[in-house]
């Protein structure tokens, strides 16, 4: 037979799973042979714990698990034990598994202890809860069981229960609390009937705190200490800002009686959870920093690893928390174990002075190389914010960063490591000459074509600005020979920075043309297109001999986004008018495009419930949309309808958007809209009312209005409305509609249309230098002087004017630092196309309030009065 | 984090190439075979490089080696370190009282049976049942007032066999 065969040694290896599962046949003769089949329960063990476990089929399993459930006729301890063992193992992989039930209670009242502590904890593996209530009994009795194997096990069988059942397990309460269980003198009795205690009382916080607050009492009778562990751990969510000082008194008195606990587990945790409460006061904080900065200092890598992480975490809420272990830091930033280094390294890079952390630099470096890349990571980004404020040493840095690049490594981090380099460079001038250098070299053997790319445009960019550039010229000219197209392309370009930076330098323009005339000839098309513009470019730049300032606007970098970008020129396609293309023009519309873009995000973050493509379903052809204002609210929040109102404007249409929500749990509404009465005669026309068809519970959804308005007028005025719906009663749980429909109206807020409406807020810089231009262009101007005696004082006349015009502040001036004049210096852009600028020249005086001059330039004069008329 | 006792995520025994000699992943940390082995892979090859303190992801891992073999246990990265440690510390004590100082791979492979009980008998699905080595390593070898059966019985019925 196949069992006599086992060798003495190695009887493990080469087992075939198949050979073994069909092996188990042995289990259904008799008599029973418990030594071979001992041997067979142990191999199929074995075999399932190499990962045969997650390969056996559900039919495969539940056989071996029947067949093994005959063992139970033999009462041979050691096999009974590991019968146990396998049907724990295929309990959860084979059906039909309550079969076993009876076996185990019988065990579980059998005099063996083996048997009962065996039969109690595999029970939860095979029976489901609507069983416990027939077994409670046992399970009961056994918590109390003098014997800690059996009490134990019952315990472990209790806590598995409680995840099923929750309400069965808390009728436990008297026997954990008892003599036999809580007060054992088993100290793993006790952690465990502890640990159900606590579960069960968790549920309710004035249970768990009065339990916490009596355990803590008693903290001598407490013997494990995993048990002092699991107090504090659930103690201290008990601890809130509401909770009662005394209490809380009490339960940091039990944690600084911890921290002088003769376990290090204890002491850990106790440092762990005093650090982990919230607003604990700075003293004993420095109390628990205080143990563990003696961990620190272990022989043993296992607390000073944990010590340290407790200490790193709060050296990232608060670094002068910890700066009494920076001197330990220093020490273990060179600890042998990386994990500890690291950990030591990032956290002094927070709390160390700046000599502690330019000490550590070449200590860093000398570590970065050996480590995970994630760690690598976290370290380059810290020495690139830190290379940056030490502006002096970048060469130390600068040569870090490069000796990075040059190693091997993965892709992440070496984007990580060059984008501290380019950071690094940018941010200190200085460092340009040795950082070109580096770079020079770098893309001369660099892996990841994404990033040499990168580098390749920095070298054009900035290598073509430092004193001498044609030194530079030929590595990128090395990577136009020898790199693949895409790379050859963005060479074509960077070489060509070269001509535009220096436009009165002939040779470079020479060569640089030279080169380029060779990559017209280049088998990619991406780069003969780009050469053919470039040398076409350059050739009429060599007649004329000048580069003319508009063409170099070319070079500039798109300063709005590329999609903005194609809409303007398409704007520009379909417009009738004959202008010529001004670039600057499109780059500065695009970039309002994209402004309205970010505006139109954050609106759809803030109702979520509306996309903005909607409009177009509802409205077509009214032009480009110029403005969206902010939501306003038009009933109060906790009424029965909400509605909040967003307006939208294009050139000759205003559209108004309800956003309704119902807010009733029983009832349905259907054709809800909204009706909007004049206050007074305005030029606003009523075109298209589109209702909400159907609103339920809870739903929110949107109906609109749209209003026309003559061109080259910019009226306001001001509409009550009224929310106009048919109600339905419905059954609030299946939303099937019960009664009969009924006609209602529901007030809302008014609304107003200002002059604010048709501007977009734009800040400008350099108000002063626009003012002149426009000045000098002659463009439509309006000045008049207003007296408003109703204000008290200028500031609060500003932030009024802003308000009501919708103009921005430029220059900081909406904060007043006189009390008696300011000029106030407004921009914008009206309908989305002219800008308007407004020059507020403001007094104050007791007597007769602020009085302000105001001029205002715009290129119509319409849109100049349109403003000041507002001002009445 | 689960709410209640201290959990361990697995306890591994692997050999010096990181092939298993015995192991038990609790919970549903680990559910693919693949994923293991991946998971084993990298501690073989921290320990390798000294480490014995090991961080992958939301993980935490005591190592230990000895002789020609790697032990491993596993919880949750915000675990108190020192419990895993713990939980490490009483396995190895626990092979030491019951195979002195002749631990190794193949002593282990051939009473695997007993380690299988040492595994079974510190942790039962991921909560801690015992913390005292030598209770623990009387249980492994069922050493019960009530068996039939003793420690030098059964390993000789099993080695004779």
């Amino acid at each position: 037979m196949q069992q006599n065969q086992i060798k003495k040694t190695k009887p493990f290896l080469h087992l075939d799973p198949s050979k073994v599962i069909q092996d188990a046949e042995i289990f259904q003769e008799y008599p029973i042979q418990t030594k071979k089949c001992l041997s067979q329960v142990t191999k199929i063990l074995y075999i399932l714990s190499q990962g045969y476990s997650t390969k056996i089929t559900k039919k495969e399993a539940t056989r071996l698990f029947f067949a093994v459930t005959k063992l139970f006729e033999s009462n041979d301890v050691v096999l009974r034990r590991f019968v146990y063992l396998l049907i724990s193992e295929l309990a959860k992989l084979s059906e039909d598994v309550i079969i076993v039930t009876q076996s185990l209670s019988k065990d579980m009242n059998s005099t063996s202890a083996v048997f009962r502590a065996n039969g109690l904890r595999t029970l939860p593996r095979i029976i489901d809860q609507t069983m416990i209530p027939h077994l409670e009994r046992y399970i009961k009795q056994a918590i109390v069981d003098k014997n800690p194997y059996v009490a134990s096990s019952a315990l472990i069988a209790g806590h598995h229960f409680y995840k099923m059942s929750p309400s069965l397990i808390k009728k436990w309460v008297n026997e954990l609390l008892s003599a036999g269980s809580l007060n054992s003198t088993s100290s793993i009795v006790q952690y465990l009937s502890l640990g159900l205690i606590i579960r069960i009382k968790s549920e309710d916080k004035l249970a768990l705190t009065k339990f916490v607050s009596v355990m803590t009492r008693r903290k001598e009778k407490i013997l494990s200490p995993y048990s002092h562990c699991l107090i504090m751990r659930f103690g201290k969510q008990i601890i809130t800002p509401e909770t009662n000082p005394k209490i809380k008194e009490l339960f940091f008195d039990y944690c600084y009686s911890c921290l002088k606990y003769k376990n290090e587990m204890v002491i850990l945790e106790a440092a762990k959870t005093i650090c982990s409460i919230p607003n604990t006061p700075k003293a004993t904080i420095a109390l628990a920093v205080s143990v563990l900065q003696l961990f620190l200092n272990s022989q043993r890598a296992i607390l000073r690893f944990a010590s340290m992480k407790i200490i790193a975490d709060l050296g990232k809420k608060d670094p002068t928390l910890i700066s009494s272990c920076n001197e330990n830091l220093e020490v273990l930033a060179k600890d042998k174990h990386k994990t500890i280094s690291t950990l030591a390294i990032t956290t002094l890079m927070k709390s160390g002075s700046i000599s502690q952390i330019r000490s550590l630099v070449p200590e860093l470096i000398n570590i970065t190389f050996t480590m995970d890349d994630n760690l690598k990571i976290t370290i380059i980004e810290a020495l690139r914010d830190l290379c940056v404020q030490i502006p002096a040493e970048y060469p130390l840095y600068i040569n870090f960063f490069s000796q990075c690049l040059r190693k091997r490594g993965k892709f992440e981090y070496k984007k990580t490591v060059m984008n501290a380099l380019i950071y690094v460079i940018k941010m200190i001038p200085d460092s340009k000459e040795l950082g070109m250098k580096n770079i020079c070299e770098i893309i001369e053997d660099f892996e990841y074509d994404q990033l040499i790319v990168i580098l390749i445009s920095f070298l054009g960019e900035e290598g073509s600005k430092l004193p001498n550039p044609e030194r530079f010229i030929k590595f990128i000219y090395n990577r136009l020979v020898l790199d693949k197209g895409f790379v050859r392309s963005v060479a074509v370009n960077a070489l060509s920075k070269f001509v535009i930076n220096n436009p009165s330098d002939p040779l470079i323009s020479k060569k640089i043309l030279f080169i380029i005339s060779q990559a017209l000839n280049d088998s990619d098309d991406e780069v003969r297109d780009r050469a053919t513009f470039y040398s076409s470019f350059f050739n009429d730049f060599f007649k004329s001999n000048h580069l003319d300032q508009n063409s170099l606007f070319y070079f500039q970098k798109v300063e709005c986004s590329l999609d903005s970008l194609e809409s303007t020129l398409l704007e520009y396609k379909n417009s009738l008018v004959d202008s010529p293309l001004d670039i600057k023009a499109l780059f500065k519309r695009g970039a309002e495009i994209d402004e309205m873009q970010k505006r139109i995000i954050l609106q759809q973050q803030e109702s979520k419930s509306f996309n903005i493509n909607e409009l177009d379903k509802h409205f077509k052809d009214l032009g480009r949309l110029y403005k969206i204002s902010d939501i306003q609210p038009l009933t109060e929040k906790e009424t029965e309808y909400i509605v909040k109102c967003v307006k939208y404007l294009f050139p000759n249409h205003i559209i108004f958007r309800f956003e309704c929500t119902n807010t009733l749990k029983d009832v349905v509404l259907e054709n809800v809209q909204i009706r909007m009465e004049k206050r007074e005669e305005n030029e606003f026309i009523a075109k298209k009312t589109i209702p909400i068809p159907k609103l339920k519970f809870n739903k929110t959804k949107s109906a609109f209005i749209c209003y026309e308005f003559p061109s080259k007028s910019f009226p306001s005025g001001s509409f009550t409305n009224t929310l106009l719906f048919e109600s339905k009663e419905c059954d609030p749980t299946t939303g099937e509609i019960i009664g009969e429909s009924i006609q209602d109206e529901y007030q809302l807020e008014d609304l107003t249309i200002t002059i604010s409406d048709y501007i977009l807020k734009t800040e400008i810089p350099n108000f002063n230098h626009n003012w002149k231009i426009m000045k000098e262009s002659k463009i439509p101007k309006v000045t008049q002087v207003i007296q408003f005696s109703s204000m008290k004082n200028l500031q609060d006349a500003v932030g009024t004017i802003c308000d009501f015009l919708g103009l921005a502040p430029c220059d900081g001036t909406d904060v007043v630092k006189s009390q008696n004049s300011h000029i106030l210096l407004l921009s914008g852009t009206f309908l989305g196309d002219s800008l308007v600028l407004a020059k507020l020249g403001m007094k104050y005086s007791k007597n007769d309030g602020v009085s302000i001059h105001v001029v205002i330039q715009s290129e119509s004069d319409l849109i100049c009065k349109a403003i000041l008329g507002s001002f009445f | 984090m689960e709410q209640g006792l201290f959990t361990v995520w697995c306890i591994l025994l692997l050999d010096k190439e990181g092939k298993r000699l015995y192991c038990r992943y609790y919970g549903d940390h680990f559910k693919t075979l693949k994923r293991q082995r991946h998971f084993e892979k990298q501690l073989i090859d921290k320990v390798n490089s000294g480490e014995e303190i090991i961080e992958i992801q939301n993980s935490i891992t005591c190592a230990k080696s000895f002789s020609d073999l790697h032990l491993f246990v596993t919880g949750n990265q915000d675990e108190n370190e020192l419990i895993l440690y713990n939980v490490l510390q009483n396995f190895y004590t626990t092979l030491l009282l019951i195979f002195r100082n002749q631990i190794d791979k193949t002593i282990l492979i051939e009473n695997v049976d007993i380690v299988m009980l040492i595994f079974d008998e510190i942790c039962d699905q991921g909560y801690i049942l015992e913390m005292n080595p030598e209770t623990i390593a009387s249980r492994a070898l069922i050493q019960d007032g009530n068996s039939q059966s003793n420690k030098s019985s059964f390993l000789q019925n099993f080695l004779n066999n």
